[in-house]
C-alpha cells in the first residue's frame, strides 16, 4: 500500500513561506529564454504560483520556464530514454496544475516537482517491459534533433566532461546531474529525491566530484583547474 | 532555504557540467510545450470537478520479490493502481487493472466501488476515451495510450469525480 503523502507535505507547512530568494549561481540558459527575453530579475516564486492558480498563463510559462530543466533532470537522472522521460514531465506538470490550489508554502514547490518526477519515473521503470535504450554510460547522446550547429558547440570541454562522467558510477552520475542542474532544491530535498540520507550527501558529493577529477585529469591530478580536492568545502561534510 | 542549501557551496565543476547538460541533454522543446499547454488541457475539467482521488496504491511502486518480472504485482499478476480520497478511503475506489496489449497500447480493466457512475472516461494529453460502466461497477478500456492519464466518473450528479495523473 503506497500511501500519499504527497498531500500532506505539500499543505503542511502553514506557517508563511520564507521568500525563495533568486539564487545567483543559477545558470537557467535557454529556459529563461522561452519568451525571449534572456535573463531577467525573477519574480518571487510565491508570486508566480498565485498567478498560476489564478489562471495567469504567463505565471504558469514561467514556472514551467524556471523548473522544466529541474524535472527533466530527475526524470533523465534515471535513466529513462527521452520518451519515458517526456511521459513523466508531462504528468508531473499535470500533477502540478491539479494540486495547485492545495500548494501553501511555494518554498516547496521545487521539492515537490523533484519527487513527483522520481516517484513518476520510478512507476515508469517499473512498469515499462520494453527496453529502454540507455544512452548516459556510453556515448554522448545528444538531441536526435539538435543539428550540426550544436555538435560545433559540444567543444573539446564538453566531450571530455561527458566521457568521464559517463565513467562514473550511476549512483555519482545521479546525484551530480541532480546537483549541477537543479541548484534550487536543498540538500534534505536531493535526499529524499534519490533516496539517500541527508548525512551522506555531502561525504558522496565530494568522493564524487574527486573521482570526476581524477577522470578529467589523470596525468595531472592536482586539481588546480577547479580549486583542488582539499578546497575548503564550507559546512559540508 | 536550509543552511545546507548546495548554492552556498557550488562546486565549479557542478556548473560545467550543467552547461554540459543544457547542450548534450537539453530538454526537447516539446516537453516545454506539452508543460506549457497544460493549464488548457485541465481547465475544461475544472468546472465539472467534484473532488480529485489520488493514487493510493500501484503495484509498480512495491517492491518486486527476486524472480518477479518488474511492473508485475507482488504476484507477478498485472500492475494494479488504486484511486481513492486518502482522507477516507471508503467513501470511492477505483480499481485499475494495467495489461499491455499487443500493439503497444494498454487495457485497463477496472471496478467502481461504490456502484453509482455509469460511464468512465480516460484523460490522456492526446484526447479523450469515454466507456461505460455497467451495474456492479466494472468497466474496460481498449487503446490506450501509454503516457499521463487520469480518470473521471460520469453519473454521480451532475459533477464528476476525476482521479489524479499517473503515468503508464
Amino acid at each position: 500500500m503506497i500511501v500519499n503523502l504527497r498531500e500532506n507535505w505539500l499543505t503542511a507547512g502553514a506557517a508563511p513561506a520564507p521568500d525563495l530568494a533568486p539564487s545567483p549561481v543559477l545558470s537557467m540558459g535557454s529556459l529563461v529564454d522561452i519568451r525571449g527575453e534572456g535573463p531577467v530579475d525573477k519574480p518571487p516564486l510565491g508570486d508566480l504560483v498565485a498567478g498560476a492558480r489564478a489562471g495567469d498563463e504567463q505565471a504558469w510559462r514561467d514556472l514551467v520556464g524556471r523548473f522544466a530543466r529541474l524535472v527533466w533532470s530527475v526524470a533523465r537522472s534515471h535513466r529513462l530514454d527521452h520518451a519515458d522521460a517526456a511521459d513523466v514531465c508531462q504528468t508531473t506538470w499535470l500533477r502540478l496544475a491539479e494540486h495547485l490550489h492545495t500548494l501553501r508554502d511555494p518554498s516547496r514547490l521545487p521539492g515537490w516537482l523533484a519527487t513527483t518526477a522520481r516517484r513518476e519515473s520510478l512507476r515508469v521503470i517499473a512498469g515499462r517491459r520494453r527496453e529502454t535504450p540507455d544512452p548516459l554510460p556510453g556515448e554522448p547522446d545528444p538531441d536526435p534533433a539538435a543539428g550540426p550547429e550544436t555538435m560545433v558547440l559540444i567543444g573539446d570541454r564538453d566531450s571530455r566532461l561527458w566521457t568521464a562522467f559517463a565513467g562514473l558510477p550511476e549512483r555519482c552520475q545521479q546525484l551530480l546531474r541532480i546537483l549541477s542542474t537543479a541548484p534550487e532544491l536543498s540538500y534534505h530535498e536531493v535526499g529524499s529525491v534519490l533516496g539517500i540520507p541527508i548525512g551522506s550527501i555531502g561525504p558522496t558529493r565530494g568522493r564524487c566530484l574527486e573521482n570526476l577529477r581524477r577522470r578529467l585529469n589523470p596525468s595531472d591530478f592536482t586539481g588546480a583547474d577547479f580549486g583542488g580536492p582539499d578546497r575548503p568545502r564550507g559546512s559540508l561534510v | 532555504m536550509s543552511d545546507e542549501d548546495p548554492a552556498v557551496d557550488r562546486d565549479p565543476v557542478l556548473d560545467e557540467l550543467a552547461a554540459m547538460f543544457d547542450v548534450l541533454d537539453p530538454i526537447p522543446d516539446h516537453v516545454v510545450a506539452s508543460a506549457v499547454a497544460v493549464p488548457s488541457i485541465i481547465a475544461a475539467w475544472h468546472d465539472l470537478d467534484a473532488g480529485l482521488l489520488d493514487v493510493l496504491a500501484d503495484t509498480a511502486l512495491q517492491p518486486v520479490p527476486a524472480g518477479v518480472r518488474a511492473g508485475a504485482g507482488p504476484s507477478g499478476g498485472p500492475r494494479l493502481v488504486t484511486f481513492g480520497f486518502t482522507a477516507d478511503p471508503e467513501a470511492c475506489s477505483v480499481e485499475v487493472e494495467v495489461g499491455v496489449e499487443p500493439s503497444g497500447t494498454l487495457r485497463l480493466i477496472g471496478l467502481v466501488v461504490p456502484t453509482g457512475p455509469d460511464e468512465l472516461e480516460v484523460r490522456h494529453p492526446g484526447g479523450r476515451l469515454r466507456v461505460p460502466v455497467d451495474e456492479l461497477g466494472r468497466f474496460r478500456v481498449a487503446g490506450v495510450p501509454s503516457g499521463p492519464l487520469s480518470l473521471v466518473l460520469h453519473g454521480m450528479g451532475e459533477r464528476a469525480t476525476t482521479t489524479d495523473w499517473i503515468t503508464v
